[in-house]
């Protein structure tokens, strides 16, 4: 697991939170240097910080610097050009935009209006519209040539000219990067919502919505939130009017399972013009350790359950995919369904994982799932894993 | 919320019988009438499972303004859109003559009088500047007959200026001609490849059965037909010709030979329809016309036959279930215009026959030929499609072919599924909405709908073959 954030130790702190794209080129042009931060290597002298909005420094911190100055962290080693961090003047350093990772997301927010039991992330109730200012701002700083964006909270349209906000400076200024926003739906029951989102015009965003049950009061029980199921169906609707995409989440676990296939059908029926339908694995964080006497079940008792449920929806014509779940977990008719979803920062395997032939193509799991799974899993011979890819290649066009 | 039940038949009358409950969004569910009695007089509890079910299926809501009505409502407004979509469907009578005399016909003639009853390429093309006017997205052009092939310079011209007008607007356009196949050619085939053209045929079953049926001089309409498709696959590829059979009275008893032929002509499925009541076959019911339950028995032999070849590995499907299927386990529409309600006569499907006449579906020509010309819009010479369709009486038959006010189906559980024809029912009962209990379309369709749903309760093979057979899985 990769940390993200933490204090750090400063010389000269900055007044304000200072943004920033990385470089180790102490030779920049000036004119450039405003919006960079130095990563420096060795030899740096105080005059090669001059102009930079910050320096990051790897050994001894420079009493004399006038360019803020603050020391590599042990755990941002990893840090590397064109990643962009934050300096606040706590101080802290926040790592926004990893380069080389496989997905970015964007917190803005750890406020919730659901409360759902198995949370990985649970909400608060402070003012944290820092983290939106902050999202907001380093979006001039992310790079041109980034695929895709996650947008991520707590509930990001619970602080909705916020969003739009943010919304209209990714279409304006990185509009070739692909949005995905993590959402409860429920604010999109008011159509004003969907429609101004949809007024916005992004050529490449999508919603992440969750939807548990087909059952009201089983979905509602789930989220924690009396009404929650009307209002996400009503958002659903409305975004799909608004021509808005929407992918449906479905969390697997012990109270979302026994009614996955009646959900299955409920989709085909009635919301067959989603974009995406995905199954996802639990993740063991947040809220889950409290609950798991409820929510909790070993995998492969799911396996009918999974099949059922890519099944009906796959022969509807709804495409599904599988999160969160590891190959040699999952029944073979499946496996095609299965993607590598997990975000590289969290994402570990435990050790029989390493003798795996199938390692690099598996979705892995949650660095704080291991445990759980490591009685389970078991490393995919190199025969297995020729099987493996025939099954891949039977299903491809 | 809104649903309606009907008692299945065969079933115990009391509290242990059970019931079929299909809502307007086209869900179906089956419970014991003591469970259906629970629910509607909310005497007594449900097993909590059962609520999911009920929950998850839209028949029950937790409060009155919950989003099952939105996605009711969604369901209702999709059904209803062909209304708005405009006409796609359009039928040119090419001509009446035929070189077949089958005695259930219900236009053609033997004849070789070309002014009497070919349609001129000036109606055709005045035609197809009342098809091109319709706004729907997608046009369909059959040609039919008679034998559309004894008058194939119109049928030439017909889909040469249908092709070049769609290409032109830009528009989808599918072409289909309905043919016996008796005289087709090498060069009429490679016209139809080039011009993306579908033929449909008739083969009623076994070479004894088909030939009895549909008399032709040399006694071959058989091998003809056999060859024909042949040529056609050949020329255009397997998959642009397709097949029906007419069921007689001869046809009776014999339905597995009838399959059989199918499966040993390659096709994939067959589509097992009853005889239309209009026309000559109404004059000739008594010699070769059944009751409606043998045509029943027939049919569910049919399906039960399509069933057992399935799970001896032949993918084999009967059309009409498929399509009744679909309609049952999704949320597509079939576009089978011949059960919709409102009814597609009109709405859905225009006719335009050999003498340039305009009528509102292929039976109502049929009809108009034993001299009841109800049905019939006006002329396409110096017509719009506006003008046509302004016909007050028009407005009249969409309104009374809405099967949620007619009296017999208000109240049916497959309301939702089913359809209606005015047509069917003017010129069996004399009355365009007619009675139910009297009406064989619906008897027909009722014992359909209700082996279909016990077939689909049971957790079998039969079970899922049919929701394979509706697109699922």
């Amino acid at each position: 697991m990769i940390r993200l954030s933490g204090p750090v130790t400063a010389t000269v702190l900055p007044d304000q939170t200072i943004l920033g794209r990385l470089t180790s080129d102490a030779s920049t042009p000036t004119t450039l240097r405003a919006r960079r931060i130095l990563i420096e290597r060795e030899g740096v002298s105080a005059s090669d910080r001059c102009g930079f909005a910050a320096s990051i420094s790897r050994g001894d911190l420079d009493s004399a610097s006038e360019t803020p100055l603050v020391k590599l962290p042990q755990w941002a080693n990893y840090l590397a050009d064109g990643d962009i961090v934050a300096i606040t003047p706590s101080p802290s350093l926040h790592v926004i935009y990893r380069r080389n990772a496989t997905t970015n997301s964007l917190l803005v927010t750890e406020r919730c209006s659901s409360n759902c039991i198995m949370c990985s992330q649970p909400p608060t109730a402070r003012d944290d519209s820092w983290l939106y200012e902050l999202a907001i701002s380093s979006i001039e700083h992310l790079p041109e040539d980034a695929t895709e964006i996650g947008i991520t909270g707590g509930e990001p349209l619970l602080d909705f000219q916020r969003f739009l906000t943010l919304l209209y400076r990714l279409k304006t200024l990185i509009p070739r990067t692909a949005v995905h926003v993590l959402t409860n739906g429920r604010l999109l029951a008011y159509l004003s919502y969907a429609q101004a989102i949809s007024d916005i015009r992004h050529p490449d965003l999508m919603f992440g919505v969750p939807l548990y049950s087909a059952n009201p009061s089983r979905h509602d029980f789930i989220v924690q939130a009396r009404g929650a199921f009307d209002q996400t169906i009503r958002g659903i609707l409305n975004a799909k009017r608004c021509g808005l995409r929407i992918e449906l989440r479905v969390v697997l676990h012990e109270q979302s399972a026994p009614t996955l296939g009646q959900l299955a059908r409920f989709i085909a029926r009635h919301l067959p013009y989603v974009d995406q339908v995905a199954l996802m694995g639990l993740e063991h964080i947040g809220f889950v350790k409290a609950n798991a006497k409820v929510l909790k079940s070993s995998l492969s008792n799911y396996s009918s359950l999974i099949e059922e449920f890519v099944t009906t929806l796959e022969s509807s014509g709804i495409n599904t995919v599988l999160f969160n779940m590891p190959i040699c977990l999952l029944p073979e008719s499946v496996w095609p369904a299965a993607r590598q979803s997990i975000s590289d920062w969290k994402n570990d395997m435990p050790e029989q994982c390493s003798r795996c032939a199938i390692q690099s193509e598996c979705s892995g799991f949650f660095s704080w799932n291991v445990d759980e799974y490591k009685q389970s899993v078991r490393p995919f011979s190199l025969a297995e894993a020729r099987h493996f890819r025939s099954i891949l290649r039977r299903r491809l066009p | 919320m809104p649903f309606s039940f009907t008692r299945l038949p065969s079933q115990p009358m009391d509290a242990t019988g059970k019931a079929v409950l299909v809502n307007q969004a086209g869900e179906h569910i089956i419970l014991r009438m003591s469970d259906v009695t629970r629910l509607i007089t909310r005497e007594a509890p449900l097993d909590p499972t059962l609520m999911e079910r009920l929950h998850a299926g839209l028949f029950v809501t937790h409060n009155p303004r919950s989003s099952g009505v939105d996605l009711v409502a969604q369901s209702v407004r999709s059904k209803l859109s062909t209304l708005m979509s405009g006409t796609e469907l359009h039928l040119f009578v090419a001509t009446l003559r035929c070189d077949h005399s089958c005695p259930y016909c219900q236009v053609s003639r033997v004849s070789d009088d070309r002014t009497a009853y070919d349609m001129t390429i000036e109606d055709a093309s005045a035609g197809l500047d009342i098809m091109f006017a319709s706004p729907s997205k997608c046009l369909k052009l059959e040609v039919q007959g008679g034998e559309p092939l004894l008058n194939y310079p119109l049928v030439h011209e017909l889909v040469r200026a249908a092709r070049k007008r769609a290409r032109e607007e830009g528009r989808p356009l599918e072409c289909v001609v309905t043919t016996n196949l008796a005289n087709i050619t090498p060069e009429m085939c490679m016209f139809f490849r080039d011009h993306d053209v579908l033929l449909s045929t008739s083969i009623d079953g076994p070479s004894d059965l088909h030939n009895a049926n549909r008399p032709r001089p040399g006694n071959d309409a058989f091998q003809r037909a056999v060859a024909g498709i042949e040529l056609v696959r050949n020329i255009c590829g397997v998959d642009s010709v397709s097949a029906l059979p007419t069921t007689t009275r001869r046809s009776l008893g014999r339905v597995r030979e009838i399959v059989d032929t199918y499966v040993g002509l390659g096709f994939s499925g067959v589509f097992l329809r009853p005889l239309s009541p209009f026309g000559f076959a109404v004059k000739t019911q008594s010699a070769i016309g059944y009751d409606t339950q043998d045509f029943i028995d027939h049919y569910l032999e049919g399906l039960d036959y399509c069933l057992e070849l399935w799970k001896r590995g032949y993918q084999f499907r009967e059309h009409y279930a498929s399509l009744l299927l679909r309609r049952m386990l999704t949320p597509f529409d079939t576009g089978y215009v011949d059960l919709m309600s409102p009814a597609g006569a009109g709405s859905a499907v225009l006719v335009f026959n050999y003498d340039g006449d305009v009528y509102i579906s292929d039976e109502a020509r049929m009809l108009a030929e034993t001299g009841e010309k109800l049905f019939r819009l006006g002329t396409i010479r110096g017509s719009t499609r506006e003008h046509l369709l302004a016909k007050p009486q028009f407005a009249h038959w969409i309104r009374d072919s809405m099967n949620e006010a007619i009296p017999g189906c208000d109240w049916c559980a497959f309301r939702t599924w089913c359809g209606t024809d005015q047509v069917y029912h003017h010129a069996t009962q004399g009355d365009i909405v007619g009675i139910r209990s009297l009406s064989s379309f619906c008897q027909r369709n009722m014992a359909v709908f209700n082996w279909l749903v016990q077939k689909l309760d049971a957790d079998d093979d039969d079970s899922r073959i049919l929701r394979a057979w509706g697109g699922l899985g």
